[in-house]
């Protein structure tokens, strides 16, 4: 038998009568950014106030630790280290599908009213609701019914991507207005905890709230991996698409209910903490070039963005808080300024 | 042997009527222009054979069969179709444009068999890519994307292939190379039909002709007996000349001049009082 030639680029993978294609790049650079996030791991649960060795963290983490040790690992750091991870994952995967699907990187949940629909729920809840606690899901049912109504208003998002920005950023500054408002009308002293958290902070966040954000991001995994090639196709225009035989409408409504329920989980833990799900695809798509819908890339650049982020605002504060949103975005607005520049530098 | 059968077909967007009544069979193997002014239907024809808008009334057959009882998927196996100004993925490389006509065959547990790398290759001779096999898209001049997209849709197999417009942007260089890898695909077999705008480039590479106006098909059959100067004056609201070229004896058109044309004999007569007028 002779063997099938195979495209520049990618692995093929035979195994009886299965063939996969394996974007080569793409999972090198995969296995890269795995790899660098488990040494953020390891770097961000050292660092903090309390002396703990790189080589302390290790001993602790495959349980050669003391007991100091382990609560700090296990109690301290660790959470909010996984915190972070989560929420970025989520936050990469949500801009990724979202960029993709309207076919512009400025698309992103930041932009377009999600992280003000998670703060105005979670602002409705801590003051006119529960008391000044929220329960995890408010943010994400704030995040999800404000994308609900921007899709509502746009109905089909992939013929017109500007059009769906400009009204998403409108619906940003009425949702805003409100949670403003609504925040306001309330004594100073009561509102330090909700404001850190609309900022985006990650400072004393636990298990509880990880856990079943982790839990359904990994559930929505098989079908993120559905769609990722109709996804990618979809960056040819609807006509192409179409006549490559993909149900273009399903799809777009199928992605557009995952890039949803993805943001919202992505405000959950931290709250809305900007710019990643704008930079973390764009670093994607910048590693692994021809790869037209780098979804699970653009999720580990998120990770490892939102987890930089926090930990070097966790370093520089000390002793002090401050949000972690406050550093995303002077990385993010650095990040945009400079490709801007540049593309004002090509077209020149 | 018919590949397409189009039967009163009628298009409106909202009350504006773009298609009445079309009716014709495309015939296997030939290449088929569908020619006429801005705003006859030409492509909103197309995009109803090609499903990209839904049927109001009449029918569409492909290979004897209902336009709508293929899935979307069978139908890319049977016709594949180009867009006016399809759109251009950022990054990508033409081998991978070609790749993806490869689409409708393959799945999730099937992504590269011996017949796509086959029909790969083939697409990549026949386009004549190999120069810019590894270029990216973006990159390429107007006639080597052509080329490159009309790779991915011979890559696509299918008996039928809908093209709309490929040469409406390029220069007459980049024009001819077009029509001619065009003809190539007609002359393997194909069925193609193709909007043109050029009626002495449609002329001179189709087979056929379909004439539309007012969303009415107005003359269809054989290039050279539907391109007449009557119908054209007609079709265009124009005067011009059709003049055989040397050589094959294509129709060439040039428009007459309207008003300076009954002067022209007295300007050439007294060349001196030019630019005096």
């Amino acid at each position: 038998m002779t063997s099938i030639p195979t495209p520049s680029g990618v692995w093929t993978l035979r195994l009886g009568g299965i063939s996969l294609l394996l974007h080569r790049r793409s999972w090198l650079m995969f296995t890269l950014l795995v790899l660098v996030l488990l040494g953020l791991t390891v770097l961000a649960t050292s660092l903090g106030s309390g002396h703990l060795g790189v080589r302390d963290v290790i001993a602790t983490l495959t349980g050669n630790g003391s007991r100091l040790q382990e609560i700090m690992v296990f109690k301290i750091r660790l959470p909010r280290v996984a915190a972070a991870i989560i929420a970025g994952l989520a936050m990469g995967m949500a801009g990724c599908l979202i960029q993709t699907l309207v076919r512009n990187r400025l698309a992103t949940p930041d932009m377009i009213g999600v992280n003000e629909g998670a703060s105005l729920a979670v602002v409705v809840f801590a003051l006119y609701l529960t008391l000044g606690n929220w329960p995890w899901w408010a943010s994400p049912l704030g995040a999800a019914l404000a994308a609900a109504a921007l899709f509502a208003l746009c109905r089909r998002p992939g013929e017109q991507g500007y059009l769906f920005i400009v009204i998403g950023i409108a619906l940003s500054e009425l949702l805003g207005a409100l949670g403003d408002f609504a925040m306001s009308t309330q004594p100073l002293a009561h509102l330090g905890s909700i404001y850190l958290w609309t900022m985006g902070h990650f400072a004393g966040v636990s298990y509880q709230t990880v856990k079943p954000v982790a839990l359904l991001l990994l559930l929505l995994c098989p079908l993120m991996a559905l769609v990722n090639r109709p996804l990618a196709l979809l960056r040819f225009g609807d006509a192409t698409a179409q006549n490559l035989g993909v149900k273009v409408p399903l799809v777009q409504l199928g992605v557009l209910a995952l890039a949803i329920v993805v943001a919202a989980l992505g405000t959950a833990i931290g709250g809305p903490v900007v710019f990643i799900a704008m930079a973390a695809p764009i670093l994607a798509s910048w590693l692994a070039r021809d790869n037209l819908a780098p979804l699970w890339l653009s999720a580990l650049c998120g990770a490892v963005l939102l987890l930089g982020s926090d930990t070097l605002v966790r370093v520089l504060a000390q002793p002090e808080e401050i949000p972690t949103g406050i550093m995303t975005r002077l990385l993010g607005g650095i990040l945009l300024l400079g490709l801007l520049l540049k593309d004002r530098r090509g077209a020149d | 042997m018919t590949a397409l059968h189009a039967e009163n077909l009628h298009f409106a967007y909202q009350d504006k009527v773009v298609l009445d009544d079309v009716s014709f069979s495309l015939p296997r193997g030939k290449l088929i222009g569908i020619v006429g002014p801005n705003g006859s239907g030409k492509s909103t024809l197309l995009k109803l054979l090609a499903r990209q808008l839904p049927l109001q009334r009449g029918t569409v057959e492909i290979h004897g069969k209902p336009l709508l009882g293929y899935s979307l998927k069978a139908l890319a196996r049977e016709l594949a179709f180009l867009p006016q100004r399809p759109m251009l993925a950022e990054g990508i490389r033409v081998e991978q444009l070609v790749q993806y006509g490869r689409h409708p065959y393959q799945g999730w547990f099937n992504q590269w068999s011996a017949e796509d790398a086959r029909q790969v290759a083939r697409a990549r001779e026949v386009m004549q890519l190999d120069a810019i096999w590894q270029r990216s898209a973006a990159s390429l001049s107007g006639g080597q994307a052509q080329r490159a997209w009309l790779g991915m849709i011979l890559a696509q197999n299918t008996d039928l292939i809908l093209l709309d417009e490929p040469t409406s942007a390029l220069d007459i260089g980049h024009q001819a190379e077009v029509m001619e890898a065009v003809h190539q695909i007609a002359a393997a077999g194909r069925t193609v039909l193709i909007v043109i705008h050029d009626l002495g480039v449609a002329a001179r590479y189709c087979d056929e002709l379909i004439a539309l106006a007012d969303g009415r098909v107005q003359a269809i059959g054989p290039a050279r007996q539907v391109m007449t100067k009557a119908l054209v004056d007609r079709l265009y609201d124009t005067d011009v000349d059709i003049l055989p070229a040397p050589g094959d004896g294509a129709p060439v058109i040039v428009p007459r001049r309207r008003t300076r044309a009954l002067q022209q004999p007295t300007l050439r007569e007294h060349p001196e009082t030019e630019g005096m007028q």
